[in-house]
């Protein structure tokens, strides 16, 4: 018995020492010195551009999104919101400039981006033929190690769809709303760190759409993740965002918290102040 | 690995898409052996009819028989009457057409017919017009030859047997009309190996079967193309090429779905295609395709080893295509390739071909799945394994070249 004891403060000893030895390799790992260098950053874009051909659709843009904030990117059609999106959750490359989530850059290490954030894009579609509870379990499953995991996910799906015993029914017969909730459920249930939600709202009415803000403001709420997401409607980025950025033809014309920004630039309201801060920056 | 959800979303997506099911699994199996017995019963229902002028109305006596232009009808109406066609006789060739104006062929029986034919040192001459564009006239001539061929051993007998009393000779009519004959055959493999009348049945059902390969390409290519891009028009791809599953993966899966979905038509094709083969054999005679578990399981690989050279060949394509209509039109272009081999492979041995010939077929990969099945049917089994490694890993390398080509950000961006 004493030997056994003693065998085993050994081996702590032991193993305490290896850690001390070890710990320095740490420094070596670029994550840990983005971690040290740029604090809880979740995103920091700097100096991004994307251009297709003869169109530039990003100038340049730089903003970072702390971690557990809600980030809103505000700004007409073509202003280069989707775009800055698409990059950040790794679907196109930047022309010139760097993208890093949670210390991984989008283009070298985007297998490693994957794994930790969640994407939903605006026009974004589901399996028809599938029911909405299989919709979740395919998504479940390419995330899960085990198929305990990927039935606890898709739990977490139901729950936050809100669709109760539709869930079973196959998506084709869902209305808009139903669908966008389901996608938005598929898009949260992994619990990214990180969830990037395009235009989450677009095109439904207002009963979903007031849905799918309570949707995301609850999320927020019960996890304290991250968020970025973009939207025209200005009602649901002061609803929503901590802080928001103000977009045009690719660039970046202000950044701050909605109250800040509406005293900033004048006005009413956060779509005012986008109005004046727009027709500032074009003068 | 993620290749098994990929799979799995693809099937249970599929099981209801009953369209799909129908028009490349189901529709097949109905429609060959439909079209076997739809053939049969149509040409059945259509009696072939023959109109016989006759011209002659000599009589000519030779030994103890007479002989007259009804002698030859009678023998045309027998044989005719055993082949559900109808024989009309008559003088008259303005009065037998308009009266019969869907004849299929007239046969016109000259006024010297029954002298020449009954003379030993002339040739009779019958008069055939074919009615342009009748579906039967090839069968109202078989009937129309064989029906002459008769009436000849008729005449050539009574001619021989005359002319043998006459001189006073005995003779065997048979020996002199066939004085050589062919034994029923034997077979034997290549290079003589010993063989049996099972393995020239089990070659040609294996050229059949290789035949139905035909079919593979055009479902393979549906499939295919609407894996990546018909992902893209639903606008589920995106969402999809986000989560943490490598792109290699995801490809393998859309593939290997693609190559099962394919056999499985393929196989529906073979049985249908068998079904068509044995309903024309049962309707008109012939040989009947043979069925061996052995090759049946050889074939199976074959197919769904060909389904996954397809899918591979046509990935690349599809993922350079910008819509499903496009990746459709590319893939079926070169998959007519596959149309071409497998058309080939009914009427010719592609290992007897020239070497140029045979090098230029090398390069094409479908050829070499056909050669898999001559291979395993000839015995060859040493060759059937090579191909079966070059088919497969043709595959592989297609499928690396998908991979590299993959590029999400032209695929989401194209218009």
């Amino acid at each position: 018995m004493v030997s056994q004891e003693h065998g085993n403060t050994v081996s702590s000893v032991l193993a305490t020492w290896l850690r001390v030895l070890i710990s320095p390799l740490i420094l070596l790992c670029p994550r840990t010195w983005c971690i040290l260098v740029l604090g809880s950053y979740a995103v920091i874009v700097e100096d991004l551009w994307k251009i297709y051909g003869r169109v530039i659709a990003v100038r340049g843009l730089s903003f970072s999104v702390v971690e557990g904030e809600v980030f809103g990117l505000i700004g007409p059609n073509g202003a280069g919101k989707t775009t800055t999106l698409r990059i950040i959750a790794t679907l196109l490359k930047p022309s010139r400039g760097s993208v890093r989530v949670y210390g991984y850059d989008v283009v070298r290490e985007p297998d490693r981006v994957r794994r930790i954030i969640g994407y939903l894009p605006e026009e974004a579609g589901v399996y028809d033929r599938l029911s909405g509870w299989e919709n979740l379990l395919f998504y479940a499953r390419i995330y899960a190690r085990s198929s305990e995991e990927a039935y606890s996910i898709v739990r977490e799906g139901v729950e936050l769809s809100g669709l109760g015993d539709r869930i079973w029914d196959r998506a084709e017969t869902y209305s808009k709303g139903m669908k966008r909730r389901l996608l938005l459920a598929r898009t949260l249930m992994v619990k990214p760190k990180l969830a990037i939600l395009d235009e989450p709202t677009s095109g439904l009415d207002v009963y979903a759409a007031v849905e799918v803000r309570r949707l995301i403001k609850r999320y927020v709420a019960e996890t304290n993740s991250t968020i970025i997401l973009s939207s025209h409607n200005m009602l649901e980025v002061e609803y929503l965002c901590d802080r928001v950025a103000f977009i045009d033809k690719g660039r970046i014309i202000a950044v701050g918290r909605p109250r800040e920004l509406v005293e900033r630039f004048g006005g009413e309201n956060l779509e005012e102040a986008f109005v004046n801060a727009v027709r500032g920056s074009r003068s | 690995m993620k290749v098994r959800v990929i799979l799995w979303k693809e099937f249970t997506d599929l099981s209801r898409d009953w369209r799909t099911l129908i028009s490349t699994i189901l529709l097949p199996l109905l429609v060959l052996p439909l079209l076997g017995f739809m053939a049969f019963t149509l040409t059945r229902e259509q009696v072939t009819q023959i109109i016989v002028v006759v011209e002659d109305e000599s009589m000519v006596r030779l030994g103890n028989y007479t002989f007259t232009a009804t002698n030859f009808t009678r023998i045309l109406s027998s044989i005719a009457g055993k082949s559900n066609a109808l024989v009309v006789v008559g003088r008259d060739y303005g009065a037998l057409v308009s009266s019969n104006p869907y004849f299929d062929v007239a046969v016109i029986v000259p006024e010297d017919f029954i002298a020449n034919a009954t003379s030993y040192n002339a040739t009779a001459l019958l008069k055939i017009i074919v009615r342009v564009g009748s579906a039967k006239a090839s069968e109202a001539l078989s009937i129309v030859r064989r029906a002459v061929e008769e009436f000849n051993d008729l005449l050539g007998k009574v001619k021989v047997e005359y002319l043998a009393r006459l001189a006073g000779v005995r003779v065997d009519y048979g020996s002199i009309r066939n004085p050589v004959k062919l034994s029923t055959p034997e077979y034997a493999g290549i290079g003589g190996r010993p063989a049996s009348i099972v393995d020239e049945l089990r070659a040609y059902t294996a050229k059949i079967l290789m035949f139905a390969l035909l079919f593979i390409a055009p479902p393979i290519s549906s499939f295919t193309s609407d894996t990546i891009i018909g992902e893209k028009e639903r606008k589920t791809l995106e969402s999809l090429l986000v989560t943490p599953i490598p792109y290699t993966e995801l490809l393998v899966g859309k593939i290997f779905a693609a190559s099962i979905l394919g056999a499985l038509a393929a196989l529906a094709d073979v049985v249908g295609v068998l079904g068509y083969f044995y309903t024309l054999t049962l309707s008109y005679g012939g040989v009947l395709p043979f069925i061996d578990p052995q090759l049946v399981l050889v074939h199976s690989l074959v197919v769904f080893m060909t389904s996954l050279l397809t899918a591979s060949l046509v990935m690349p394509l599809v993922l350079r295509s910008k819509t499903i209509r496009g990746a459709q039109a590319s893939a079926t272009a070169v998959t007519s390739i596959a149309m071409i081999v497998y058309f080939a492979v009914l009427f010719v041995d592609i290992p007897k071909l020239p070497l140029t010939i045979l090098a230029i077929l090398y390069l094409i990969p479908f050829t070499h799945p056909a050669l898999i099945v001559y291979n395993y049917v000839n015995g060859e089994l040493l060759q059937a394994i090579v191909h079966a490694i070059v088919t497969v890993t043709a595959s592989l390398v297609l499928i690396a070249l998908s991979v590299k080509m993959f590029k999400p950000e032209k695929i989401l961006t194209s218009q």
